[in-house]
């Protein structure tokens, strides 16, 4: 039997083994998709409507319009409160976004001209989404603010009541377009959103867990003895090597040709340059191999290799941005990320997604190519190294 | 007494035995210690004192485009932008795709006409990928719109109720009036206390993820120990074979509990995550090292073999941990996950480490999340123990 053909049935064999088995499936196939669902599902949830819990005291006319007008808009989801106290714990628990209070002294304020500020704005100091979530109440409440001082000014200038003048002002408001600021979108991203960042970003995380996980296995067949009796027949170690990475090999990029196929399908992802990813997910799969078969080849047991190999997995996982978007974290931290090969095929991934040219990922595949090739060879000599003892 | 000399022994020597081996350093103590390090440096300064740098361009030349650019560039927003003038939309835009700028605000012609109820609006300019400077960018410029509007709107209010036409003098004059009244926030900011640190969350929560292996390798010591041929030998002494359970279960316990308190005192020391009342937390972690237990030592009841054991054990770890917040904080997940996260021992303790890191409860207030991690440790527990059997055989 030719070594191509024993290669080919080793790794044919273990292909066979890992998916026919049903954990096997759970982990490399329905796992990620859960987490890729799941964290999509966190991602995008924040491009909608703020959720305020409101307290309101007030008492009068003015009050009761501003509570209508903030629970009909479009952009809040009002939860109501009934104390000071429990609307304080959800916003610490997060339970809402923001809190606001209507005082029970909203109408005599309002309509004797007090020119302090008098609706309470809760929120956690110091987090960036309160900017947007703060100018969304502050328009609302401006807005019914606004009316009222029209009014004012509008019954003191022509001597109708000021009744009348409210109800003339508040049409007149309820007509106008928007005191909204217009948006213009321009220029490239480095980084997007909901599905388009969780499915990529976790397909390179499982890529490596489940390839790193694969090191318990070739630890176990080791300590088992299983590989002592492939090299027991006419079978060189560079073959059992070979076939085992191959097998491995195979294993992840079947994985993220499913993560892809059903991202594309399910999640609506646009994953851009199919060269570009065909190259991405190839030296990343080849990275992952090299370093399961590192693992496998060093650790003593199953249990030993398991222990490694899951915290090293989501560590970098963490560090390269699989879990959450370099852009989001401190420059130092970022640039520490891309001490992981992560961060380079997750960069490379979201400019292939936002359709920019294959140029613009040459130095990312690169570094994973040069990564690749040393891990390769590390895990070459190692495996090699404990295939002879 | 007697038997539980024996329960001592089997504990401290299947801990022993545990120690020797460092995959279970790395599991019990270092992999939750580093990977909450990892979050904690990685998100503990995320949303800080953010600040944007944002370039104006003033097309309209008028009072009120002014006033706009003064309020924009004065000292309350200093901390939070930096305000650079750009000559035309053209120049900002180019800033804007460099990166140079977070976002532009474009003050259109006709912004300063306060006879228009409808007039050109402020117009923000930014990268899709530029969120934080959109949205101060947006939110400055809507605030200062909506309060503008109410000088429009009482011209224009005056204007339909007033039965003769208006000159510029007089409109002026109703504007300047309605200015004076408006030009304010009318929010007040309050804040209501502290929020949990993502180190106060993410600490325990890789603790309980890593209790979940610790529990997983304590368990499976039963099937090991079978396949060694030791639990026969064990089994041979004159010793009931619940002491073998309860020593067992002791020495993981042991770990587990061993594992949370490093993780507390480390991540305190280290990190100044503030995980709230210890007596609190301490209940807590030995309510959710007993209810992982009972829940791994069931699951491990199921497996025929070893390495259906470790299938099951795995399968559980991720699926709970995704549902119970162990990888994503509950407080971020959408309400329906929020809800499902209750149906998890790790969701309930998450619940109540959350509350004890914000500072919100107290041991008595920590109540609902200990009586449902106690109520999964009874129910699993009587479970598992009814299954020993296929744990404690020759």
């Amino acid at each position: 039997m030719s070594s191509v053909r024993k290669i080919i049935i080793i790794a044919a064999l273990d292909l066979r083994g890992t998916l026919s088995d049903r954990q096997g499936a759970f982990f490399i196939f329905a796992l990620p998709l859960a987490v890729i669902f799941i964290v999509g599902l966190v991602v995008q949830q924040g491009g909608n409507q703020v959720r305020l819990g409101l307290l309101d005291n007030g008492t009068g006319p003015l009050a009761a319009h501003l509570d209508q007008t903030l629970s009909r808009s479009s952009t809040i989801k009002l939860i109501r409160y009934h104390g000071r106290a429990s609307l304080d714990v959800a916003v610490r628990r997060s339970d809402v976004d923001v809190g606001a209070v209507i005082p029970s002294s909203y109408d005599k304020d309002l309509m004797g001209g007090r020119v302090t500020p008098n609706v309470d704005f809760i929120a956690l100091p110091a987090d960036r989404s309160i900017v947007a979530q703060r100018g969304e109440l502050e328009a609302i409440v401006s807005g019914e603010e606004a009316a009222v001082i029209a009014a004012q000014t509008a019954a003191a200038q022509t001597g109708k009541p000021v009744a009348a003048a409210l109800a003339q002002a508040r049409q007149l408001q309820g007509s106008s377009v928007s005191n909204r600021a217009t948006l213009q979108r321009i220029g490239h991203t480095s980084t997007r959103q909901g599905f388009d960042y969780t499915a990529p970003a976790n397909m390179i995380l499982f890529i490596f867990i489940n390839s790193l996980a694969a090191a318990g296995a070739v630890a176990a067949a080791r300590a088992a003895g299983i590989i002592r009796r492939m090299l027991a027949t006419p079978t060189t170690p560079g073959t059992v090597l070979i076939g085992i990475g191959a097998g491995r090999l195979a294993i992840a990029l079947v994985q993220a040709i499913v993560i892809i196929t059903v991202g594309t399908l399910v999640f609506g992802v646009a994953w851009g340059n199919p060269v570009g990813l065909l190259l991405v997910v190839l030296l990343f799969a080849l990275l992952s191999t090299a370093a399961a078969l590192y693992v496998g080849a060093t650790a003593k047991s199953f249990e030993q290799a398991i222990a490694i190999t899951i915290p090293i997995g989501i560590g970098l996982g963490m560090l390269g941005g699989c879990m959450w978007p370099l852009a989001i974290v401190g420059p130092t931290m970022r640039a520490f990320g891309h001490i992981t090969p992560h961060a380079w095929a997750v960069d490379a991934l979201i400019k292939m997604g936002a359709r920019r040219g294959l140029g613009t990922i040459v130095t990312d595949l690169a570094v994973l190519g040069g990564a690749a090739v040393v891990a390769v060879a590390l895990a070459t000599r190692r495996l090699a190294k404990s295939l002879a003892t | 007494m007697r038997h539980l000399s024996t329960v001592v022994v089997i504990a401290t020597k299947d801990l022993a035995l545990r120690l020797r081996d460092r995959s279970a350093w790395v599991t019990a103590f270092v992999a939750p210690l580093a990977l909450a390090a990892i979050i904690s440096m990685a998100l503990g300064g995320v949303g800080r004192h953010p600040h944007v740098t944002v370039a104006v361009v003033d097309d309209d030349h008028g009072a009120l485009a002014k006033v706009f650019v003064n309020a924009v560039a004065a000292p309350p927003l200093r901390a939070l932008m930096t305000v650079t003038p750009v000559p035309s939309i053209a120049v900002a835009e180019d800033r804007v795709r460099t990166g140079a700028v977070n976002a532009a605000i474009i003050i259109p012609a006709g912004f300063s006409n306060q006879a228009a109820l409808d007039p050109p609006r402020l117009a923000v300019v930014a990268r899709p990928d530029q969120l934080l400077g959109e949205g101060i960018a947006r939110s400055i410029s809507d605030a200062f719109m909506t309060r503008t509007a109410a000088a429009r709107l009482a011209v224009v209010t005056t204007v339909a109720l007033s039965p003769t036409t208006l000159d510029q003098a007089a409109i002026a004059a109703i504007a300047r009036r309605a200015v004076a009244a408006e030009t304010r926030d009318p929010l007040v900011n309050r804040t209501p206390g502290r929020a949990v640190p993502p180190a106060a969350y993410y600490a325990p929560a890789m603790g309980i993820l890593f209790l979940f292996f610790v529990a997983g390798f304590g368990a499976r010591s039963f099937l090991v120990e079978q396949r060694d041929n030791t639990m026969s030998r064990l089994m041979a002494a004159p010793i009931p074979a619940w002491t073998i359970v309860l020593g067992k279960a002791l020495a993981t316990f042991a770990l587990g509990m061993g594992s949370m308190i490093v993780l507390y005192a480390s991540s305190s020391l280290l990190f100044h995550a503030h995980w709230g009342s210890p007596v609190a937390v301490l209940a807590l972690s030995a309510g959710i090292v007993v209810a992982i237990m009972a829940l791994t030592a069931f699951v491990t009841t199921l497996a025929k073999t070893d390495d259906q054991a470790n299938g099951y054990a795995g399968f559980m770890t991720f699926v709970l941990g995704l549902l119970g917040g162990n990888f994503i904080a509950t407080y971020q997940l959408p309400p329906t996950l929020r809800t499902i996260s209750t149906l998890t021992p790790n969701g309930w303790a998450l619940r109540g480490f959350a509350d004890l890191g914000a500072g919100v409860a107290s041991l008595h207030a920590v109540a609902p999340p200990l009586i449902a991690v106690g109520a999964f440790a009874a129910v699993f527990g009587a479970l598992a123990l009814s299954r020993s059997h296929r744990l404690v055989r020759a």
